[in-house]
């Protein structure tokens, strides 16, 4: 290989340089008919699925073929996307926000003709090349990310799901039985390129392990305080460690608070995160951008971990095709996804599409968390709900327990230990007592405080809302409270 | 013969959906077979290199590529990715394997003459591989070599008058909904916008200066097509004040069934004769529309325009004419304190050339966020920490009920001292006068 200089001087990089140009203005790749018509567009009609109409208010029309396809696509791809649209198109094609490509022609001649040409052509390996659909209420291609094909921190394939799920789904790219659009998304890790947490089936890579450090290139490849300020939860702190008998620069990670984000590894390539049997997806359902109707809304995770299972991921898909026709079946014309969730309440949703309610389904993570929690007696009942409580055998014998003056002694020496000394607390809250008590019942301590009570060597405090314990007389305000 | 068995990606090739694997394997047949005799600047093979480093992770589940780097063009801190991969002497072609963004015209029209272009570029300077396009919306070159990348610039730049898009901690590619182009619900000129602040702010695309990314986009209307109030900091969504166009003759012709409801969209299925009360008038959010069985009407007043009704008869029903746009604010994905989706900030403002009213709303913001953002912190977060009215306050905006979706539940209102009479700074001994111990 010879370099080929495209004209640039790495000795004056300045020197001819054009910058700041931006993209090509839209308008210069418009078709005839677009270009005519622009901001005159009086309605459209979808022909039949990937084929739609649209009419202007000078009476011409613009059909337009809707072809799916992989969004990594190559040059050889490429030219032959050209190929057709100079044959067909005068040389004009367009991307849809979801990489489906567009093919229009003003005639139904040439409709007719684009359309069996796209049909017929397949890759060698006998997939389409150029599929029709993805319009109406049916399913469009899924936008996704890299994945394994180009990224550092995936915790699961990009464009092989997505292959697979889209084979798994082909006859509702190309119908339109389904009662509102199906929008499916795919993000490889939590970072989500895409905007997979809005979208009617959201599929996420999620890692399940925190990282490892390896002492060896920690030192030598990483700027710690970065690695640090990485963490959104503050997990990682920097220590120093013992290695080969050297003392070095290191990490530590509290891994009880690491949410596998990837973040730390992002700037510090000594702490792999990445685990084959760790990582998987989850399966977030019900979100919507569209304003119609209702207010646009988040996907709600329903799935809360599936293995990766390359090269097809079947259980993924299997899982997708089964919530696609539970909705399919269930849910009524224009309603979408998630709206069809909250009419019918997301426990019959579970019922419904049999898939199981585990723990981790409950959200925990910060304020929001309460908000999704049921502040309602108003529920559907299923089997699980009837049977949920399982019985009162756990009755605690201990709170009858005996209070010995043993016990009562331990609290009130501690509690004068505590008081006498100077510029001390002398009101304490109950379960400071607990500590006196290892391993037993919070109602036995209670019983000793109430003994205590009774003997006249504790007594009671209180704001109005909180109760708090001291010794008789003890405290600041205890000459007020007393009436003298 | 293929350099590397791929048993797990071939799996790949079978089913109706494009395969990329199929694809990629035509491309390294295509440049081992050089028809044009190209003198390739990165490794022929690079391709073959790919799918094997990709069935290597198809065997262990974990990917082969290492974080990015110190790669990109001169001047610029965004545009490029840097990528490595972490089995560099098995997989040669692919050891240095960089991404490079181009800048996408607004609504990704393109003529074959251009694109052919790009692609003789990437043949001969990179490995052929495209994202069409990447889910910020630029399109996507992936896998090229460090030398190539000032060569690549110049020839995007010199032959195909095109600049690269944005990554990094700066102002990301903007994009936007093909809107008047081909889509009759469009309010406003949405590639126009997109073209002229992306032109009017190369400066914050190329050279980032912010607390983190910052991404605006455009749809036309309240559909949402390219996601906007969800994935973009800044978000553009057409709207209109006066009332929704209706032409009676044609609401009859969808009531006789004449025409298809929602333009076809649900044809598959058999959905009974076409209902316009069950269909239309109840599924209305806000119950503003009657039919008396001769005429529409619609109560403007008390409609939310949410689309249903002019999705439903295209043809009967049309956005009105006094156009404008709802400015939302703040939308991110969930890392870290949960996702969030954009909140109406400016209800309606004029979206015309050159879009002065729009700029200086983000202008402000901008001032703002530059100034008080914490690193990595997207303005949404911002807005949560400083609250909604300080964006009020620093865009000079009235607070209005529209801003809410209901008022405060609680009564930790935090006033100012300025809004209390005699401020905070009171007498202790004038109130023991009134006051004993
Ligand atoms: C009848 C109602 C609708 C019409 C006429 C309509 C029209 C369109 C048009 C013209 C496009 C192409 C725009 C482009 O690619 O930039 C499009 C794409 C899209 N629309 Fe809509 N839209 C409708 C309803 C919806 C709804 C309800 C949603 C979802 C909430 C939605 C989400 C999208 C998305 C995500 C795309 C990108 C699709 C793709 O790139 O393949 N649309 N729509
Ligand atoms: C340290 C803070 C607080 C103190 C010292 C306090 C004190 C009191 C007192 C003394 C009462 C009894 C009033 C009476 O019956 O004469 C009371 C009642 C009550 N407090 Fe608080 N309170 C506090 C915080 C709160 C908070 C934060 C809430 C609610 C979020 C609350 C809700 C109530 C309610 C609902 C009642 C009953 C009202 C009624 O019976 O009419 N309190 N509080
Ligand atoms: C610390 C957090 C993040 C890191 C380390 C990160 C890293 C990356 C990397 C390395 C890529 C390039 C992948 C490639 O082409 O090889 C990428 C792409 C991208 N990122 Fe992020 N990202 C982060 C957060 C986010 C967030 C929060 C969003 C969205 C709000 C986002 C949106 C995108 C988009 C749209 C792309 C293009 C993806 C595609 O088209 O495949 N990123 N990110
Ligand atoms: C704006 C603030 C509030 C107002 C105006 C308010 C008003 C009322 C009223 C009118 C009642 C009925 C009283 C009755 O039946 O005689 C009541 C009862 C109650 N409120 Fe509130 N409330 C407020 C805040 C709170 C808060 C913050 C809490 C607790 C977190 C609370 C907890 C209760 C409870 C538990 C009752 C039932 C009390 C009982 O029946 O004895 N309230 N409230
Ligand atoms: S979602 Fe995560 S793994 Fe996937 S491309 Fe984005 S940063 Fe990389
Ligand atoms: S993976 Fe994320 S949460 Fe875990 S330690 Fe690293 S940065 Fe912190
Ligand atoms: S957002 Fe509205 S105006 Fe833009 S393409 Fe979608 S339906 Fe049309
Ligand atoms: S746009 Fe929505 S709110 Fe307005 S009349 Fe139509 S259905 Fe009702």
């Amino acid at each position: 290989m010879a370099f080929i200089s495209s004209g640039y001087n790495p000795a004056k990089p300045m020197e001819g340089r054009i910058s700041d140009i931006g993209p090509r203005k839209y308008d210069s790749f418009f078709p005839e008919v677009i270009a005519k018509n622009f901001g005159k567009w009086l309605y459209h009609e979808i022909l039949e699925p990937g084929v739609l109409m649209h009419v202007a208010e000078s009476g011409d029309k613009v059909y337009t073929v809707r072809c799916g396809g992989a969004r990594t696509m190559t040059t050889v791809h490429i030219r032959e996307i050209c190929e057709i649209a100079d044959k067909y198109c005068g040389g004009h094609v367009r991307w849809t926000t979801r990489s489906n490509v567009e093919f229009m022609v003003t005639d139904l001649e040439t409709l007719k003709a684009l359309k069996a040409d796209l049909a017929s052509r397949k890759f060698a390996g006998g997939s389409y090349k150029f599929p029709i659909g993805g319009t109406g209420a049916g399913v469009t291609n899924i936008i996704h990310t890299q994945g394994w094909l180009h990224c550092h921190t995936p915790a699961t394939d990009a464009s092989g799901p997505v292959k697979s799920l889209m084979d798994t789904v082909f006859s509702d790219f190309q119908n339109h039985r389904l009662p509102a659009p199906v929008r499916i998304s795919l993000a490889c890790c939590l970072n989500m390129c895409g905007a997979v947490h809005v979208s009617d089936i959201g599929i996420v890579g999620i890692h399940r392990k925190p990282p490892m450090i390896d002492q060896e290139w920690v030192d030598q490849l990483c700027e710690i305080p970065l690695a640090v300020a990485a963490c959104p939860v503050a997990a990682v702190r920097p220590t120093k460690e013992d290695f080969n008998g050297k003392k070095i620069n290191s990490v530590a990670i509290k891994q009880e608070r690491c949410m596998y984000c990837g973040n730390c590894y992002t700037m510090c390539p000594a702490l792999p995160i990445s685990d084959g049997e760790g990582d998987g997806v989850i399966i977030m359902v019900g979100g919507k951008i569209s304003n119609r109707i209702s207010r646009p809304k988040f996907s709600k995770v329903v799935v809360s971990y599936i293995e990766n299972e390359p090269p097809r991921w079947p259980t993924l898909c299997a899982t997708v095709k089964r919530i696609l026709d539970v909705y399919a079946e269930n849910a009524h014309k224009y309603e979408r996804l998630g709206d069809w969730a909250e009419r019918i309440g997301w426990e019959k949703f579970f019922e419904l599409t049999d898939l199981e309610f585990t723990p981790q389904l409950i959200d925990d993570f910060r304020e929001q968390a309460y908000f999704s929690w049921r502040q309602s007696t108003q529920f559907k009942f299923s089997e699980l709900a009837a049977e949920a409580y399982k019985g009162a055998e756990a009755h605690a014998e201990a709170a009858n327990a005996g209070v010995t003056e043993e016990d009562k002694a331990t609290v009130y020496n501690w509690l004068v230990e505590k008081t006498n000394k100077p510029g001390a607390k002398t009101k304490f809250y109950f379960n400071q007592f607990l500590e006196l008590f290892p391993g037993a019942s919070p109602r036995k301590v209670k019983n000793v405080l109430t003994a205590l009570v009774d003997d006249e060597k504790v007594a009671y405090w209180s704001s109005g809302s909180t109760t708090m314990y001291g010794l008789k007389g003890a405290g600041k305000q205890g000459a007020t409270e007393e009436g003298k | 013969m293929a350099k590397h068995a791929t048993p797990l990606l071939d799996q790949l090739e079978s089913g109706p959906w494009p395969s990329f694997v199929s694809d990629i394997k035509q491309l390294a047949e295509s440049r081992a077979k050089n028809a044009q005799g190209l003198d390739y600047q990165i490794p022929t093979d690079a391709p073959e290199d790919l799918l094997g480093v990709m069935e290597l992770s198809y065997e262990d589940k974990e990917t082969h590529w290492k974080h990015g780097g110190i790669v990109g063009v001169f001047g610029y801190g965004g545009g490029v990715i840097g990528r490595y991969c972490d089995q560099p002497e098995k997989f040669p072609g692919v050891a240095h394997f960089h991404t490079v963004r181009v800048a996408q015209p607004s609504g990704k029209f393109y003529s074959t003459e251009y694109l052919r272009g790009i692609c003789d570029i990437w043949d001969l300077r990179g490995s052929g591989l495209t994202n069409m396009h990447g889910s910020t919306g630029d399109m996507v070159l992936i896998g090229t070599q460090t030398p190539q990348l000032e060569e690549i610039f110049y020839e995007l730049t010199h032959k195909m008058d095109v600049d690269l898009g944005g990554s990094g901690s700066n102002l990301r590619t903007p994009a936007a909904c093909m809107g008047m182009s081909r889509c009759e619900y469009a309010c406003y000129n949405t590639q126009l916008a997109c073209y002229q602040l992306t032109q009017d702010y190369q400066d914050e695309l190329h050279r980032p200066a912010f607390p983190y990314k910052f991404k605006f986009k455009f749809d036309g209307c309240p559909n949402g097509c390219v996601a906007s109030m969800a994935r973009s900091d800044f978000s553009v969504i057409g709207t209109w004040k006066d009332d929704i166009k209706i032409d009676q003759d044609a609401v009859k012709e969808y009531v006789a069934g004449n025409f298809a409801p929602n333009a076809g969209a649900h044809s598959g299925r058999d959905w009974g004769k076409f209902d316009l009360q069950k269909e239309v008038i109840d599924l209305c959010p806000t119950h503003c529309m009657s039919w008396d069985g001769s005429k529409l009407s619609i109560d403007t007043k008390n409609c939310v325009r949410c689309m249903h009704c002019i999705n439903t008869m295209p043809r009967a029903l049309h956005v009105g004419d006094d156009r404008g746009a709802s400015i939302l604010v703040g939308a991110k994905a969930p890392i870290l304190d949960g996702a969030q989706m954009g909140s109406l900030l400016v209800p309606f403002i004029p979206a015309e050339e050159p879009f002065d009213e729009i700029k200086s709303v983000i202008e402000k913001i901008w001032d703002w966020w530059m100034e008080e953002g914490k690193n990595r912190e997207r303005v949404g977060e911002t807005i949560k920490r400083l609250s909604f009215q300080k964006l009020l306050e620093v865009t000079e905006l009235p607070a209005i009920p529209q801003h809410v979706i209901a008022p405060r539940t609680n009564p930790y209102i935090l006033f100012k001292e300025e809004e209390v009479p005699g401020g905070w700074t009171r007498d202790i001994a004038a109130y023991r006068q009134r006051h004993l111990r």
